[in-house]
């Protein structure tokens, strides 16, 4: 067997070149994506082993609930307004954390007539959409049944929004509260759409979505939600079920609950009692 | 293999090994640090500042009138419903009084088909008494208590003055059923003892012919006050003559 | 800025469902993934399954699949409120997230598509680099990576590469599609979106809304550069057209039938908006001129055995038509479902503004644009038949 010896050499730097070539390309990939995984440590990272989010609160501690008594709302309208002051949410008629519906049974039907005060006849009522109020206009009329229904996002344990975002924008945290990241969400509304509950919107000044947080601000202060503080009529519970003393805990104890859609299987932590087969 | 073969695939392995390390250069550190999300955007949602202070943060400064508050039927109605939110408060001066009661009281108290019994309803245009047009609440309740059950009296007179007296016995022959149902709507202003208060005048001792000619004159509309108007409106010469004759022969004086 | 237009409505709707959140836009883009995976598999029928019929229309149909990939992201980046922020959905996918998966799904398949554009192309390229000059000859060489190899061997590979990528194609191209189905079929918050068949419809509807695409498009270019249509090529189209059609007609059909006849609560007010508002967008658009007549136009030109020019008008009107109704279903999907509320109780109606980033005439350029990239793409890549046949010009 004879070969040929420059065909042997040719050959021979022809791999040595490309080995080269792909031996420093390996390299320089190589220290790239290792100097891009070296990251800084997590400014939280060092609170991981301290209270969470803040030194006076840890949510590991607490597990939120709210509860809607719909026999004792009076429609005043004074959390929406409020809930809009407190959160910065649109003064208009299409962008709400919470809101009131109201369901009116005239005599002789057997579909309540509903409305909100979004309805046209509402606003011109209150004097302008910035300003809230349900109009009388079953003054004259014969009811037999009405009552006022608050709504706002249940905070799902397993909610439709969590699971359709494409970035992970909007989570559930420790203790029970399906937060928005605001500085990461892009906009694409997915989740308003996957809401079955329409407690979604898209906030047009941050170009995110939105939502009823149950002020997680005030809530990891010691503090009630806005919407709570402010209801004249104890129609709004909120507490800590870890808490054996929270209001929360009695109420749910003491009447049977009900929730919105619960054929969705999302199994919402807000409570009602004293709604009927039309509220959904 | 080909050299175009050789040349695109390391064409596509360093488009791939570029987006992978650019992905962990601007990848947030403290994403996946709880779940797949920012951990850091809990800190920041949690780091808001409440807008509405509560009531024990009015209580600081306006002990008086929350003492006046929390005693009243009222207690379950928060100061900033009304005032709006306390924000930075005193700092940024004084929050708004509202000046429309009627607008605002109604919200809550307007007659309305859905609203539980057990919340106090008035038929706007028949409360106290008929009337056309706009009765401010404020002229005959106190915001901060505003159940009427007999004599109204400000707060600071109430820390202050002596028990009411028990209504003296009137020295007129005027049945007491009618008594009752003519004073009914004077008293709460006025006072049981005609003796009243800075909210309104002093009606007991005063002349008979000055108590009916005052009467005629709110009937008629020749003297105007909202709440007079409202009331003798639909009084009876007989009506004024004996409310005259009652309150002139009450024991007289203003209480202060 | 932007003019906040809210919807009006009849009923009762939750006071956040006033501004309807997925616009014009939104009913383009499955529009688009649709012409994507349609022109894909007429391409996919030479190349992947060897029908030789189909040769004269694969390159042209391959070349209408990567301009319409390229501009697919363009309706969504114009509606995101935070298009900057778009790769966050590739950075930190939640996978759970039909529409962060759809992101790799979707940078795969353009990456494949570019990849089988490459390989195509790759022999005509090197002829071109060779006889260009200037600057459009170092084009040439940059996409040929500098490489002028054509023997034997290469080609083999090429042949080995484009075979693969062929086959590997149709799952990408259908699962890139099926995707934007599964974003609507699997929300349970909308009764008119969440259906098991939702997936499968989109497919569908997208393969006829591709080849009656890559038909009008082979029949324009054929007039405009003056040469003879392949007869065989464009009846083969026409015969995979009308089967699908048929398929599609069929399992839209199922899946409305399906609603109306489980009735499930708040059945009325769909009712009411089928009878009402989507009467003619549904019924006589979607189904009746858009599916019932082409199928019938077609059926009865195969019957009768029609050919020559009778052919190709009743072929290119039920082609239109066809586009139409595609279009249409598209729009009665994303549109209708936000029309009905979730409240089931109210109904509203969108009014899409003419100007805007979402509006009508932003619509209508995204729309245009993939026919322009089209154009200069077969300026560069001209895809009609081989080489050999063509003169360099």
């Amino acid at each position: 067997m004879t070969r040929n010896p420059s065909k042997d050499k040719s050959g021979r730097r022809a791999f040595l070149r490309t080995a080269g070539k792909a031996l420093a390309g390996a390299v320089g990939g190589g220290a790239l994506l290792a100097k891009s995984v070296a990251q800084d440590e997590p400014i939280a990272g060092d609170k991981a082993t301290t209270s969470f989010p803040t030194e006076d609160y840890d949510w590991t501690k607490h597990r939120w609930a709210y509860g809607i008594d719909a026999t004792r709302c009076i429609g005043c309208l004074r959390c929406v307004e409020a809930c809009k002051i407190e959160n910065g949410v649109a003064p208009d008629a299409h962008h709400f954390r919470t809101w009131v519906e109201r369901y009116v049974y005239l005599e002789g039907e057997e579909r309540a007539q509903v409305d909100s005060h979004s309805d046209p006849q509402n606003i011109a009522a209150s004097g302008s959409e910035s300003e809230y109020r349900f109009d009388n206009r079953y003054k004259d009329e014969k009811v037999t049944k009405a009552f006022f229904v608050p709504k706002m996002c249940n905070q799902c344990e397993h909610p439709s929004c969590v699971q359709v975002c494409p970035v992970g924008a909007t989570f559930k945290t420790e203790d029970g509260v399906v937060l928005i990241d605001e500085t990461y969400c892009i906009g694409c509304e997915y989740c308003v759409q996957a809401c079955p509950y329409g407690a979604r919107y898209f906030n047009e000044e941050t170009r995110t979505s939105d939502k009823c947080n149950w002020c997680y601000h005030r809530i990891t202060k010691g503090l009630l939600p806005v919407c709570v503080e402010v209801c004249p009529a104890g129609a709004r519970i909120f507490g800590d079920r870890n808490d054996p003393s929270s209001p929360i805990n009695e109420f749910i104890d003491n009447n049977r609950i009900h929730v919105l859609k619960p054929e969705t299987g999302n199994a919402p932590t807000c409570f009602y009692v004293g709604i009927d087969k039309e509220v959904s | 293999m080909p050299a175009h073969i050789v040349r695109l695939l390391l064409l596509l392995g360093g488009i791939l090994i570029l987006a992978v390390a650019a992905r962990n250069y601007v990848l947030d550190p403290s994403y996946y640090q709880f779940g797949d999300y920012r951990g850091d955007a809990v800190i920041e949602e949690a780091a808001y500042p409440p807008q509405f202070r509560g009531a024990a943060y009015c209580q600081g400064c306006h002990a008086v009138r929350h003492t006046e508050w929390t005693a009243g039927v009222h207690r379950s109605v928060k100061c900033e419903v009304c005032h709006g939110p306390a924000r930075e408060h005193p700092a940024t001066g004084p929050l708004p009084i509202p000046d429309d009661t009627m607008k605002l009281c109604t919200i809550c108290h307007e007659a309305m088909p859905g609203r539980p019994a057990a919340q106090p309803q008035i038929v706007i245009a028949e409360h106290p008494v008929p009337h056309d047009g706009a009765l401010q609440c404020l002229t005959c309740h106190n915001p901060h208590s505003p159940k009427i059950s007999g004599r109204e009296e400000p707060v600071e007179a109430q820390a202050t003055a002596t028990p009411a007296a028990p209504a003296p016995a009137a020295a007129t022959l005027i049945p007491a059923p009618r008594l009752m149902a003519l004073t009914t709507p004077c008293t709460p202003c006025h006072g049981a003892d005609g003796r009243s208060s800075a909210m309104s005048a002093a009606l007991a001792g005063s002349e008979f012919a000055e108590l009916e000619r005052k009467l005629q004159e709110y009937r008629s509309g020749a003297l105007q006050h909202q709440v007079m108007n409202a009331v003798t409106k639909s009084l009876s010469d007989e009506d004024i003559a004996d409310l005259a004759e009652h309150y002139a022969s009450l024991p007289g004086g203003p209480t202060q | 800025m932007e003019m906040l237009v809210a919807a009006p409505y009849t009923g009762y709707v939750y006071p956040n469902e006033t501004i309807i959140p997925w616009t014009l836009l939104i009913a383009i883009y499955p529009y688009l993934t649709g012409l994507v995976a349609g022109a894909f598999t007429v391409s996919s029928m030479y190349h992947a399954f060897g029908m030789e019929r189909f040769k004269p229309v694969a390159r042209f149909a391959l070349l209408t699949s990567l301009s319409c990939m390229i501009f697919v992201p363009l309706p969504l980046i114009l509606h995101l409120g935070h298009p900057e922020r778009a790769m966050n959905a590739m950075i930190t996918p939640h996978l759970s997230s039909a529409f962060a998966m759809f992101g790799f799904f979707a940078a795969f398949y353009v990456v494949l598509l570019a990849l089988e554009c490459w390989f195509v192309f790759r022999a005509d390229n090197v002829a071109r680099a060779n006889s260009s000059t200037g600057l459009l000859r170092t084009f040439y060489r940059a996409i040929t990576l500098w490489s002028d190899d054509v023997s034997v061997k290469a080609r083999e590979y090429d042949q080995k590469w484009l075979m693969a990528l062929a086959i590997i194609g149709i799952p990408g191209a259908h699962g890139l599609h099926g995707y934007v189905g599964f974003v609507y079929g699997s929300l349970k918050s909308r009764e008119w979106w969440g259906s098991d068949l939702m997936p499968v419809v989109f497919i569908f509807s997208a393969i006829i809304s591709g080849m009656a695409l890559c038909i009008v498009l082979y029949v324009v270019a054929a007039k405009v550069r003056r040469i003879r249509i392949d007869f065989a090529c464009l009846k083969g189209m026409a015969y995979v057209l009308w089967g699908f059609m048929m398929f599609t007609l069929l399992l839209e059909a199922l899946e409305f039938s399906n609603i109306v006849y489980k009735g499930k609560e708040g059945i009325e007010i769909i009712m009411e908006y089928v009878r009402g508002p989507l009467f003619v967008r549904l019924f006589i658009v979607q189904f009746g001129l858009g599916a019932l007549l082409p199928i019938g136009i077609i059926g009865a030109m195969i019957a009768r055995d029609t050919r020559g020019k009778r052919f190709v008008v009743g072929l290119m009107i039920s082609s239109l038509l066809v586009l139409i109704s595609v279009f249409m279903m598209r729009w009665n999907v994303v549109i209708g479902g936000q029309e009905i509320s979730k409240t089931m109780k109210g109904l509203l109606t969108y009014i899409p503004p003419l100007y805007g980033r979402q509006g009508i005439l932003a619509g209508t350029a995204v729309m245009i644009a993939p026919f322009m990239l089209l154009w200069l793409l077969t300026r560069l890549f001209p895809p009609w038949g081989d080489m050999s046949q063509e003169e360099l010009k």
